[in-house]
């Protein structure tokens, strides 16, 4: 069955888009990125001029990280005041990001830099997380990890305003999520992604949240960043699908409620090997896009 | 004095005569461009005859919200013994793209590229090959090929990137690029057209079928479905000895309806209203999907419940959670809730959170 896109301009197959939504949801409950850097990409490939993919699909985030954000809630799993406080980090970061990539395109190679930046963080981040939780899991000492704290976290707790954060068993400086949120948030800006790869490796590993908890709590600052990306690319490039977006949202947000309950069955270690999994596998096709000739030279951009 | 006079009056009259030479020749000589217009106004071929308006069907196509693409019939009758060209062409609009080159090993964004006047849509049907059909200055006096069409279409590098040096000048004007580099954009921008099915040439689409009357002829096609709402021009063009000898017009309308009009309208008009009517929506479709899913596990797992709240079952407080569990570890009972796999994972049971 085709579906007619109204601001899209174009016809696309309904269960196709339901089942890219789908796919987006259990990635999305399961490990708690956004999963805006794969939906942008395959709805491109089916079609979807990429102004209107980008736009749409942070509209149908929007759906899966609320379905994902109530289940996970339920779970126990989001923590509200350091969501909160994330958030507030997150939007700083991402309007500093702004002005940063303005400055980066008028020193020139801007693209050359982003580029090259976000395939070595993202291997970086991949590599690290995937031989960490590997070893995790091989000795089976999170728990140890955990109550034997770096020197680095010892030194941050001697930082003042120490809010204890019961839900995620942490104790921690406002400044601290604050600010490391504000540098994802600047990364997330320059890279032009949500930031929850990112984000959810900082709250394990430097927040020292227990993972179920960085992923709910991801979930729950998506649903506010998406939600703002979707107005304002409304307003200003009216480029958001209402019609895509729902009928992405619609196979995402129950992708999301069987990814939450899968994450149940999974460990803390496990679930680091998921997410790890993915952001290398996503490095490596980036790294081919770099590499191999594109079939077509030119692709659609927006106005300007 | 009487010869000084003579003199005098020779002198006149031979500069006069030298005027009139002179202007003679000036009128010549902006005669020569005039005559040579006049000479190739008398070699154009006449202007082609009037044919009867082609019948579509359907003259408009509706976008409907389960829109996907159309048939589109198109018949008419040309003159006797003539082959039959048809042409649809889309509105001119001007569009943005990003141009990929190679900066060492790497493939990376190194253009912004603004093509100017490039019709939407162009389609071409032909009885036959166009090469039999028509010689290249009638191709090119009408526009009927994508190599025609290319030199109304101008392409303009949009640069703000450093990374190429073909562009003339940084910022975001619009530069002229080199006549090698304009070649190889316009190579891409047809190439990418045809990929998507709006640039189409297909010879030998057209039927033809002598009548009494004339040639009628006949062409039915799948109407692209990614082009866009508008009008389209219908051109059909009836060709002998390689000339057109009729050509008629028409129109083909593609128009939004109900749903989709009315959101494109509240789109481009109420953006405020629209972008949020989205996120509610959202927001609206990820909760009930919840409430769903939660109530058909509830639904599923309702006798289990009943067999467990038999009296004398011990009940799972959320508080007791940690307690219990402990206790489950050093004494496991059968009746206990807590699984295995809600331990490790740190999360608890749909029911038991309900009641907390």
């Amino acid at each position: 069955m085709d579906l007619y896109l109204p601001v899209a301009g174009i016809s696309i197959n309904l269960y196709l888009v339901v089942a890219v939504g789908g796919m987006i949801g259990l990635l999305s409950g399961l490990v708690g990125v956004g999963g805006g850097f794969l939906l942008t990409p395959i709805l491109m490939m089916i079609g979807v001029p990429p102004t209107i993919a980008a736009a749409s699909g942070a509209c149908s985030l929007v759906g899966t990280s609320s379905s994902g954000t109530a289940i996970h809630f339920r779970m126990g799993n989001v923590d509200l005041k350091l969501g909160g406080i994330l958030l507030l980090g997150g939007l700083c970061g991402a309007a500093i990001g702004v002005h940063v990539i303005k400055i980066l395109r008028a020193l020139g190679n801007a693209d050359f830099v982003i580029t090259l930046f976000y395939v070595v963080m993202l291997g970086g981040v991949g590599i690290f997380m995937f031989v960490e939780s590997l070893q995790s899991l091989r000795r089976g000492m999170m728990e140890q990890k955990v109550s034997n704290p770096a020197r680095q976290a010892v030194l941050l707790k001697k930082l003042p305003f120490q809010v204890s954060f019961p839900r995620s068993h942490v104790t921690h400086s406002v400044f601290v999520p604050f600010v490391l949120c504000a540098l994802v948030g600047i990364l997330a800006a320059i890279m032009g992604v949500g930031g929850g790869f990112i984000m959810v490796p900082m709250m394990v590993y430097l927040l020292r949240m227990p993972m179920h908890v960085a992923v709910g709590t991801d979930l729950f600052q998506i649903l506010f960043t998406c939600a703002g990306v979707t107005v304002m690319q409304a307003v200003s490039n009216q480029t958001v699908d209402i019609v895509l977006a729902l009928a992405v949202a619609i196979g995402s947000s129950a992708g999301a409620q069987l990814g939450a309950r899968m994450s149940r069955m999974l460990r803390g270690e496990q679930l680091r090997i998921v997410l790890a999994s993915i952001v290398l596998a996503t490095t490596v096709k980036m790294s081919i896009g770099l590499l191999v000739k594109p079939a077509t030279l030119l692709a659609f951009a927006g106005r300007n | 004095m009487g010869v000084t006079v003579i003199k005098r009056d020779g002198l006149r009259e031979k500069r006069g005569r030298r005027w009139k030479v002179l202007a003679l020749a000036v009128a010549a000589v902006a005669l020569v461009p005039v005559l040579a217009a006049l000479a190739t106004f008398a070699q154009t071929a006449p202007a082609p005859a009037q044919m009867p308006v082609p019948k579509l069907l359907p003259e408009k196509i509706a976008m409907g919200a389960f829109y996907n693409g159309a048939r589109v019939r198109i018949e008419g009758t040309a003159p006797p013994g003539s082959g039959v060209l048809v042409v649809i062409e889309g509105s001119e609009r001007d569009e943005f793209f990003n141009r990929k080159g190679r900066v060492g090993p790497i493939w990376l964004t190194v253009d912004r590229i603004h093509v100017q006047h490039a019709p939407s849509v162009f389609l071409s049907f032909g009885s036959s090959a166009l090469s039999s059909l028509l010689d290249r200055q009638g191709v090119e006096e009408y526009q009927l090929d994508e190599a025609a069409i290319m030199q109304r279409i101008h392409v303009l590098c949009h640069c703000k990137c450093s990374l190429t040096n073909r562009a003339q000048q940084s910022g975001i004007h619009d530069t002229v690029p080199d006549p090698t580099y304009a070649h190889l954009l316009y190579a891409d921008f047809l190439r990418l057209k045809q990929h998507e099915g709006n640039y189409r040439q297909l010879p030998g689409a057209v039927s033809l079928v002598s009548a009494s009357s004339g040639t009628r002829y006949a062409l039915e096609f799948e109407w692209p479905k990614q082009a866009p709402a508008g009008n389209y021009q219908v051109a059909v063009y009836a060709c002998r000895g390689r000339r057109v000898i009729a050509r008629s017009t028409t129109t083909l309308q593609l128009v939004e309806v109900g749903f989709p009009e009315y959101m494109a309208t509240m789109a481009a008009k109420k953006p405020w209203l629209y972008g949020s009517a989205a996120v509610l929506a959202a927001i609206a479709a990820g909760f009930l999907t919840d409430l769903l899913t939660s109530s058909l596990r509830r639904k599923r797992r309702a006798p289990k419940t009943t067999k467990m709240s038999q009296p004398g079952t011990p009940i799972v407080e959320p508080g007791e959670k940690t307690a219990e569990s402990h206790k489950t570890e050093s004494a496991p009972k059968p009746t206990q809730r807590l699984n295995a796999q809600e331990k490790t994972a740190g999360s608890y049971d749909d029911e038991t959170l309900q009641r907390c």
